[in-house]
């Protein structure tokens, strides 16, 4: 039995169109709200430049529920609040605003435990020289921290990769959709090689530009 | 003169630790004061109560007349404007270049551009490190970091300089340029230091008056000379025999009485306490041999001063007329 290519080629580049928005969108809006998220977990811990220990309480109580719910049932349990969100359950958004919360959630994790391997010395300094706590938030704890930081963001590509080929489950479509509709369903190993092909070489794309980033940042 | 820093009855409790109870102490502007102490003495608690890095739990510490312990966090920030700190782990950031780290400071206060640049190079020069401006702390030796360190604490001109164990990071001879340094910052600018330390020899080198700090209290405090030449507790004493060794200690008395079977004797020395008239007519006038067995004698300031121990060979009738004429130049006092 031959693929026809001709056929699968238009719905293959769509699928690729799917993924690359998917994960684009969740790195951008997930990364942005994880960080945010992370440094407040960071900044109200006791002793922080914010502690705040009621917040950082529910923080990290929140945090803990959600991030080890696997993607398959966390997409379909957020579902009312996707419909209040995004107006529907089913499509690429709504796979896209179930990405975007995930990956809020286990980046947070991650960029707080990057903060922590900040030296609080430094910290204390910027305190002692006037700083407000918004201040060293913005000038000090992100740059001081940018290269594990951009390690940890390439981590979490991969991780979100991985999450959308989920999309499928709600008819979010992307590689993961594609992969299990016409080669898995259908018996076709070229289909679903080339859906993997596909998903290593973003994949490899993605880690080698982390890594040469965080060593242009690290390199001093 | 009015000081420019005052604890009164100051405290602070971390939960049921006590790191520091009723400090009364008096800082005048333009001095360098030390305040030394063993480790968790609350030296660290005390230099951090003056920029309210810390907030006192009890009394009141006083800047410029001020009362900063009742300050709101705000407020807080503009006094710590004017207060520069240096650390012993420099606590310098690494993402930044040494320009960057000084110029730090400066954006925080609201210096425009180009008078950061110009402050930067300025301070940098001052400290001796000028051809290092785009380097990373990494990049720097321990001396250098606390050069940039103190740069950066002297940016926005304070008017007190806070240096917690800023050299005990550092080998003797990059201390020595380091304190140097600091004297020359008090010297020029006229800025009050408060040297923290547990080396009397970084008291003895740039101190004008020090405190001593034992388990939260302070326990004498005076002029160094004064402290060095009279200490009264035991803590201060063993501080100051540090610098002077001027004291067999008793492993080294052991040693000493095996090879010199003499009487010994401890004479204190200093420029107005001489004993060298005395002791140059040991032989012809008394009979008595001498033999120099221990001691050390020290600058500080303008003055010397420390202590000889000696080993005093004669008939004892011979050697107590010694001693009694040497008693009336200085302190002598006899090891049993
Ligand atoms: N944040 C804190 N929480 C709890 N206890 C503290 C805290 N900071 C200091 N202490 C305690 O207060 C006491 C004094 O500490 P401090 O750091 O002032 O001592 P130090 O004289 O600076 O010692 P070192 O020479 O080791 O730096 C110690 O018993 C210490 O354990
Ligand atoms: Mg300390």
């Amino acid at each position: 039995m031959g693929t026809n290519w001709d056929t699968l080629r238009p719905i293959l580049l769509d699928a690729i169109g799917q993924t690359l928005w998917m994960v684009t969108a969740t790195m951008v809006a997930g990364g942005f709200l994880g960080l945010l998220l992370g440094i407040a977990l960071y900044s109200t811990r006791p002793g922080g430049i914010l502690a705040n220990r009621p917040v950082h309480t529910v923080l990290n109580v929140v945090v803990n529920i959600v991030r080890p719910i696997p993607f398959i049932i966390f997409i379909t349990a957020i579902g009312p609040v996707t419909i209040a969100v995004v107006g529907t359950q089913l499509g690429t958004g709504a796979a896209t605003f179930a990405l975007i919360a995930a990956a809020t959630f286990g980046i947070s994790r991650i960029v707080e435990q990057n903060l922590v391997t900040i030296d609080p010395g430094v910290i204390e300094a910027a305190r002692a020289m006037g700083a407000s706590p918004w201040r060293i938030i913005t000038t000090l704890l992100v740059p001081e921290a940018l290269g594990p930081l951009i390690l940890g963001y390439t981590f979490v590509f991969v991780a979100v990769v991985d999450m959308s080929a989920v999309a499928g489950a709600i008819g979010g479509g992307g590689l993961g959709d594609f992969a299990i509709v016409y080669g898995y369903q259908r018996f076709d190993w070229a289909v679903t090689a080339v859906a993997v092909v596909i998903i290593i070489v973003l994949v490899q794309v993605a880690q080698f530009a982390g890594n040469r980033l965080a060593r242009r940042v690290l390199r001093r | 003169m009015s000081p420019i820093i005052e604890f009164r009855g100051a405290g602070k409790t971390f939960g049921d630790v006590t790191a520091l109870a009723g400090v009364d102490l008096s800082i005048d502007a333009g001095e360098i004061y030390a305040v030394i102490g063993h480790s968790g003495a609350g030296k660290s608690t005390l230099v951090r109560l003056i920029n309210a890095l810390e907030r006192a739990t009890s009394g009141e510490v006083l800047v410029d007349g001020v009362d900063i312990t009742k300050l709101p966090e705000r407020r807080l920030r503009e006094v710590r404007l004017g207060i520069g700190m240096v650390f012993q782990q420099f606590n310098l950031m690494r993402s930044r270049t040494v320009f960057g780290n000084v110029a730090y400071p400066l954006k925080i206060a609201g210096w425009a551009k180009a008078d950061r640049e110009r402050r930067v190079a300025e301070l940098l020069r001052f400290v001796g490190i000028a051809e290092k401006a785009w380097q990373y702390p990494d990049q720097l030796s321990g001396g250098q970091k606390q050069r940039v360190g103190i740069a950066r604490a002297l940016a926005t001109n304070p008017k007190i300089l806070l240096a917690d164990e800023s050299t005990s990071a550092l080998d003797p001879e990059t201390t020595g340029e380091v304190l140097r340094l600091l004297k020359r910052v008090n010297s020029e600018f006229g800025v009050t230091i408060v040297v923290i330390t547990h080396e009397m020899e970084v008291v003895r080198e740039i101190a004008d008056r020090v405190a001593v700090l034992k388990d939260g209290k302070v326990i004498e405090h005076g002029t160094v000379r004064e402290v060095f030449a009279s200490p009264q507790e035991p803590t201060t004493r063993k501080f100051v025999e540090t610098v002077l060794r001027a004291r067999p200690g008793s492993a080294d008395l052991a040693r000493i009485r095996q090879r010199h079977p003499g009487r010994l004797v401890i004479a204190r020395i200093s420029d107005d306490r001489r004993i060298g008239t005395v002791l140059s007519e040991a032989t012809s006038r008394y009979d008595v041999r001498f033999e120099v067995v221990h001691g050390g004698v020290k600058e500080l300031g303008s003055t010397s001063f420390g202590s000889l121990t000696l080993e005093l060979t004669g008939a004892d009738a011979a050697v107590d007329k010694l001693i009694a004429d040497l008693r009336t130049t200085t302190d002598v006092e006899e090891l049993a």
